[in-house]
């Protein structure tokens, strides 16, 4: 069974504080969620877990069983058994899925013994199969031309190949119809086991009716403000946030603000212009 | 002040191509002809400004001065072959918004050259129409030098009737400084127009645009040349560059050379160019909508053309504005 | 080779794959430098028509006349009297593999031409400096009437067909180094598919540069006719001598109307090779024109291909990779002249720099004023891997006419973080994420060649990746 330890984390991106603070610990075999509205720090919790390089840790811990996280590298996370389904995975052309995903398995094995490549055929197959995905999809380029929804689940593809010990989903049911959400959902109870800890961040109620959750966190500017169990859930669904913030006299939830100017796009099609006049 | 109606009493005549812009809806400007300031015409606000005339336009705006109306400068050449000088200092966080309207209607040779100097968290908006006579000989060049969060944005329309060499030259001289190099331009008759605009990036993350709008008729030529150049070490800079191009006439020439130059790996970089007819789609939708094909065609040229009608500031300069693209797209 | 100089190249090359040479005894070479007697005295060896020869010296007078060009990569460091203009290896060309030479054969078997060629190929021609040593077509292709032979043989063989389109395309005033070629070439590939007639395995070539201070100057000449169509694959390794090697060729290729033709190249010459190769092929109605072209190593190397969309519909397409690494400079491209109505083109190019390289892209689309209705698309990509290494993008779109599109779009970045942080988070290492990401970025390269090639690329880049990324 793992430990996830997160102690007192302090994060800043481009100068500004994000995380504040967070305190958390996660065992294999429980699930967690962290809740809250937007612009709070949930994401950057998850993309600072797995080390990206955007973010600077100014204060604070994170162990995975004893171990500093902190001093590894992303991949050595990832080999750690830290997995991070993405918001918004990023589009990699001209590299295949299966392609990647078996050297992703590979890292994992010992040097000179990779996975038969008859084992992972199968695997691979009953994991498209399970989570409807189309056919082709191994020979698909990773992510290049997905629906949102065929991102997501091709993330939880990828969790299942890899087997993690630590699993966080950031907002894998955001851009998911209610048929797919259920099979995301359905797929990821699966997959819980005593060796599999699980925190799945979100700010929608509906992803947690499919997946049971031991504790709930909610997080705001910057740090988890309130932890509390299936029943904060429900309020929350009743309620929102308002009476959260009123409780910890909480005016403005949100660590940032979202930058609104955004440059002229180049390139903008003559027609639209044209017809603008 | 002097009103726009005592125009009439000026030692020089205006030509009546220009006149037609002095109405009241007209706010702070410079008619300057053949060297001679002959109007100035400058509201309360600007009279911080330090504006001297003196074979060079020497503009200085003070620290922290704001102010959305536009200072318009018209040069008009009548009679002699002339060097304009234009240089325009803004000190830290100052903001101008800049137009000059170049013209002759007399056979000369015209050079221009400007110059900008953007301090720190300063801001330039820089707009131009050049309309030269067709027997004029022309070379403009323009060059902004922007100091850190500076930021200049050049709007150009070339729209004469004359054989132009036109350069834009910009230096991003501090770091997160910004640059904008947009030129229109339409040529028509036998023409040969050639642009060339230079970001050059001296210090990182800078970001440099270039975007060109083009269209050529008759037998004329346009060259667009636009170069990102980004220095080595320039960390964290961004060159890109947009060229559109539309071919007219049967015998038209249209260039798009987009060139990127980089020194510097940690950079983002792209340029694109689309040169060809007049989409066929656009033309089909208007003309359904019962424009005939030439109105369908200027409807489509003019919005392609939109970037720099955006920057003029009233109804004439805009009517004068479409007016020549009329006339040149005949 | 003493201690020393093996050290020297070493130090020069790292661990060029090819880098063995062959001892063997040259049969005939003319000596170091180029005057008009070398040249003649080429063509004497050779047994030329006196049209030749004098198309020789007139070349050769251009080649003086010519200065350098003035763009582009800096040629004035080649000293045309330190190299050899022609070596003559063995005797004669051989018809069966086991007839040739025991050095060149082993050389050859290092390069796995053979296997390759039972494998896989319908025909291989190999050229070891300037004489094609071994050559063999299958059968079939020559009852079909197919052509498959080297250059000097097709001079001999079929003087008419020759003397039709040679230097046609690439006239000897063209360039310096057309004019170069002109001069003193010599071997190279000579290929007519006959009307109609579909060659439907590739046939390949495999150049091969031996000698030191050797230039090797061989010219290929290809013509499909009417409806015929043909794939052929050129590859080109050279070992390493400390001084600098010339290699410069011409590609001439007629393709007739309705005719098909692909010519893939994946070169990797060592990196004190200066490439500088013309090559051009004039595409005809309705006929279409692929050049694959692959350009890893060589210490300059500067080559367009291009079409000439003569025909109305006629269709051109390149596809390019570069890769310049420590002490190369790759200033490469496509041309695409646009002639015939409703003409179509295509330009995919994507380039890379590591450990100081500068890989340039340079390319010109023009739009003459009767390619009424043509289209031309061009997409170029560079990814810069490392803080020493440069790029230049130089494209020249030129239109005259009013019926036109032309679509140009380019980019030029790092390695996108995102993408090396994504790929990370799933267990790949930095060195891993990093190739895979290159290899797909040159995937829409590599998917267009022939399995064996495709692999020897991923190798040959992994190659000259390595320790590029820290």
């Amino acid at each position: 069974m793992s430990i996830l330890l997160i102690k007192n984390l302090y994060a800043e991106v481009d100068g500004k504080e994000i995380l504040k603070g967070v305190n958390l610990e996660i065992k294999g075999g429980e699930t967690h969620a962290i809740m809250g509205p937007n612009g709070t720090g949930k994401s950057t919790l998850a993309s600072v877990i797995m080390g990206h390089p955007k973010f600077i840790i100014t204060k604070g811990e994170i162990i995975l069983d004893g171990k500093n996280v902190l001093d590894m590298a992303v991949d050595e996370r990832s080999r750690a058994g830290i997995f991070l389904g993405m918001q918004n995975p990023a589009e990699v052309p001209g590299v295949t899925n299966s392609d990647f995903i078996k050297t992703a398995m590979n890292t994992r094995s010992e040097e000179g013994k990779s996975i038969s490549l008859f084992k992972f055929i199968i695997q691979y197959d009953k994991a498209v199969k399970e989570l409807k995905m189309n056919e082709d999809l191994p020979h698909r380029y990773l992510n290049e031309g997905f629906s949102g929804g065929e991102k997501k689940r091709n993330e939880i593809l990828q969790m299942k190949m890899l087997n993690p010990k630590i699993a966080i989903l950031d907002e894998i049911d955001s851009g998911l119809d209610v048929d797919a959400l259920k099979i995301v959902g359905e797929n990821i109870t699966k997959m819980k086991s005593p060796d599999l800890g699980l925190l799945l961040i979100t700010h929608y109620q509906r992803l947690l009716e499919y997946i049971s959750t031991d504790y709930v966190h909610v997080m705001m500017q910057g740090r988890i403000v309130k932890s509390g169990d299936q029943k904060l859930i429900e309020r929350i669904d009743q309620e929102g946030y308002d009476w959260i913030k009123e409780e910890l006299g909480i005016d403005d939830e949100r660590v940032f603000i979202e930058e609104e100017e955004e440059r002229i796009i180049l390139g903008t099609c003559a027609t639209k212009e044209a017809l603008d006049l | 002040m002097m009103k726009y109606n005592d125009i009439t009493k000026l030692k020089k005549n205006i030509p009546s191509e220009i006149r037609k812009f002095f109405t009241e809806k007209l706010n702070n400007y410079l008619v300057i002809i053949d060297g001679e300031v002959i109007i100035k015409n400058l509201q309360s606000s600007f009279e911080k400004l330090s504006i001297n005339y003196n074979n060079v336009m020497d503009i200085v705006v003070p620290r922290n001065f704001s102010e959305k109306e536009t200072l318009h400068i018209f040069y008009i050449q009548e009679n002699t072959d002339s060097v304009i000088n234009t240089k325009i200092t803004l000190k830290e966080n100052a903001e101008l918004n800049y137009f000059e309207y170049l013209f002759s209607n007399t056979e000369s040779k015209v050079d221009f050259v400007s110059d900008s100097y953007i301090s720190e968290n300063a801001k330039l908006r820089y707009s131009g129409i050049s309309k030269f006579n067709k027997n004029s000989k022309v070379s403009v060049i323009r060059n902004s030098n922007i100091s850190r969060y500076g930021s200049s944005i050049y709007s150009i329309a070339e729209v004469s009737d004359a054989d132009a060499d036109l350069r834009i030259n910009m230096f991003l001289d501090g770091d997160y400084a910004n640059a904008v190099a947009k030129t229109v331009a339409i040529t028509s008759k036998k023409q040969k127009v050639r642009i060339k605009q230079i970001i050059e990036h001296n210090a990182p993350d800078t970001e440099g645009y270039i975007e060109n709008y083009g269209v050529s008729n008759n037998d004329s030529s346009l060259i667009f040349e636009g170069v990102g150049k980004i220095n080595k070490n320039m960390k964290r800079s961004i060159a890109r560059q947009q060229n559109k191009g539309i071919v007219l006439g049967e015998n038209s020439r249209l260039d798009a050379n987009p060139l990127l130059l980089i020194d510097e790996y940690d950079v983002e970089a792209s340029h694109g160019a689309a040169i060809g007819k007049i989409d066929e789609e656009q033309l089909y939708y208007l003309m359904s909508r019962g424009l005939t094909l030439k109105n369908a065609e200027r409807l489509i040229i003019s919005g392609f053309l939109s970037p720099i009608i955006k920057q003029l500031t009233t109804d004439e300069l805009i009517e004068d504005f479409l007016e020549v693209v009329k006339r040149k797209t005949l | 080779m003493s201690e020393k100089t093996k050290n020297e190249i070493k130090s020069i090359i790292g661990d060029y794959k090819y880098g063995f040479k062959t001892d063997i005894e040259s049969v005939l070479d003319t000596g170091k430098g180029i005057n008009e007697s070398v040249v003649r005295e080429i063509s004497k060896i050779k047994g030329e028509p006196s049209w030749m020869t004098d198309f020789r010296v007139k070349s050769y007078h251009r080649f003086m006349d010519v200065p350098n060009p003035t763009w582009g990569p800096d040629l004035s460091g080649i000293n045309f009297d330190e190299i050899t203009y022609y070596v003559k290896p063995s005797d004669k060309s051989e018809d069966s593999w086991d007839d040739v030479p025991e050095e060149i054969k082993e050389t050859f078997e290092k390069l796995g031409i053979p296997e390759a060629e039972q494998k896989f190929l319908a025909g291989v021609s190999t050229q070891f400096d300037s004489e094609v040593v071994y050559h063999s077509t299958l059968k079939e292709l020559e009852d079909l009437g197919v052509i498959f032979t080297d250059t000097d043989t097709a001079l001999r063989e079929y003087p008419e067909l020759f003397k039709e389109y040679f230097s046609k395309v690439v006239p000897y005033r063209d360039n310096k180094y057309a004019a170069l070629n002109s001069a003193v070439w010599s071997g190279g590939s000579f290929i007519y598919v006959p009307k109609g007639v579909t060659v439907k395995k590739p046939l390949q070539s495999y150049f091969r540069i031996n000698s030191e201070q050797m230039g090797q100057f061989e010219r290929t000449l290809i013509i499909v006719d009417e409806g015929a169509s043909l794939n052929y694959v050129e590859g080109c390794t050279a070992p390493v001598y400390t001084k600098a090697s010339l290699h410069v060729a011409i590609v001439e290729i007629f393709v007739k109307k309705g005719g098909h033709c692909r010519y893939s190249t994946v070169q990797n010459w060592a990196n004190n090779i200066i490439n500088l190769v013309t090559k051009r092929a004039l595409v005809e109605e309705d006929a279409h024109m692929e050049w694959i072209d692959g350009n890893i190593g060589s210490k300059i190397n500067m080559k367009y291909p291009a079409c000439i969309l003569k025909g109305d519909r006629a269709k051109g397409t390149t596809i390019s990779i570069a890769f310049a690494g420590e002490g190369m400079y790759q200033d490469t491209g496509a041309k695409m002249i646009h002639i015939g109505k409703n003409t179509t083109s295509k330009i995919i190019s994507k380039s890379i720099s590591a450990r100081g390289g500068k890989v340039n892209y340079r390319g010109l689309i023009r739009h003459d004023k009767k390619a009424i209705g043509a289209k031309s698309n061009v997409e170029c990509d560079t990814i810069i891997l490392d803080d020493i290494s440069t790029s230049d993008t130089l494209p020249y779109n030129i239109v005259k006419n009013n019926q036109a599109q032309v679509q140009h779009e380019a980019t030029v970045s790092k390695v996108s973080e995102e993408q090396l942080f994504y790929l990370m988070s799933r267990g790949l290492t930095k060195e891993q994420a990093t190739e895979m990401i290159i290899m797909g970025f040159i995937e829409p390269f590599a998917k267009e060649l022939p399995m064996e090639y495709a692999v020897e690329l991923n190798q040959l880049i992994k190659l000259e990746m390595e320790g590029s990324i820290g």
